[in-house]
């Protein structure tokens, strides 16, 4: 895997969830198993300067745990819109942060709307790359494909 | 003295983050109102001008750019200062919003001590 986008993920994934939940995250030493929990995706398309998507997985617990901070409401009282709402924040967030990194600083990006569930495509892509996280609200793992991860 | 604060994303989320960041560093007694976009910003801004607005760059409707650009020709809202949050690192844009009058571009994900670096020039008198 590139280490310069292995370390501009991290650093993005860090920064967004310990700004939006202060809470740490850190890369996991293992793959996450989401078989036995509730989890819920979404990812993006990144249009340009790269064709590409970025994709997130969490257990519900964990971002159900987010928006309990975030709205300040116990987790009976947040709708599944606020849930959504919030991953496509992190995500939307986590791809900007990633992108204004490992890109030149004179190159512009242009990402699309956040949409549930993860890229078709991504998994007959054999450059996808999967990173996954722990962190003090639980662990997720993101997941970018395409064009974007052989060019940067 | 910032006492009322608007708050413009299209995002729940966003707009509740940026809300407990300021409450955070000093604004929790401020009144506070949203909106989700600049259209709608605008609207509210008529009928009830503040102290401080905080709006996102990419919304739907009207964008932060374009909302900037209306408040900063408007006479009677020309100097609410206007901060802008950016999802997208493009240190061209941020130039051009600062000289559009923005008081500031911060880049998403910001905490709340960038938050209140940003805003420190109108805290001093808080």
């Amino acid at each position: 895997m590139n280490e310069r986008i292995l370390e501009h993920i991290q650093l993005a994934a860090a920064k967004t969830i310990e700004s939006m939940a202060f809470a740490e995250v850190y890369p996991a030493e293992k793959a996450i198993d989401y078989s036995n929990s509730d989890s819920i995706t979404v990812h993006l398309e990144v249009l340009e300067p790269y064709n590409g998507s970025l994709g997130m997985r969490c257990s519900s617990s964990f971002i159900t745990s987010i928006a309990e901070n975030l709205f300040a409401l116990p987790a009976q009282e947040i709708t599944s819109k606020q849930l959504t709402d919030l991953l496509n924040e992190i995500i939307n967030t986590i791809a900007g942060s990633f992108l204004s990194a490992a890109l030149p600083s004179d190159v512009s990006f242009k990402l699309s709307l956040p949409m549930p569930g993860l890229d078709e495509n991504q998994h007959d892509d054999l450059n996808m790359c999967v990173w996954d996280f722990n962190g003090e609200e639980g662990d997720f793992t993101l997941y970018g494909a395409g064009e974007l991860i052989e060019k940067l | 003295m910032i006492n009322s604060i608007l708050i413009v994303d299209d995002s729940d989320t966003a707009r509740m983050f940026v809300q407990r960041c300021l409450e955070a560093i000093g604004f929790a007694e401020a009144e506070f109102t949203t909106a989700t976009d600049g259209k709608e910003a605008i609207t509210s801004l008529k009928e009830n001008p503040v102290d401080l607005v905080i709006s996102d760059l990419t919304m739907p409707n009207m964008d932060g750019e374009q909302l900037l650009k209306r408040i900063k020709s408007s006479p009677k809202l020309c100097d609410i200062p206007v901060a802008i949050i950016s999802s997208a690192g493009n240190p061209a844009k941020e130039i051009e919003l600062s000289n559009m009058g923005a008081v500031g571009v911060l880049a998403k994900p910001f905490s709340p001590a960038e938050l209140y670096q940003l805003l420190l020039p109108f805290m001093e008198t808080q």
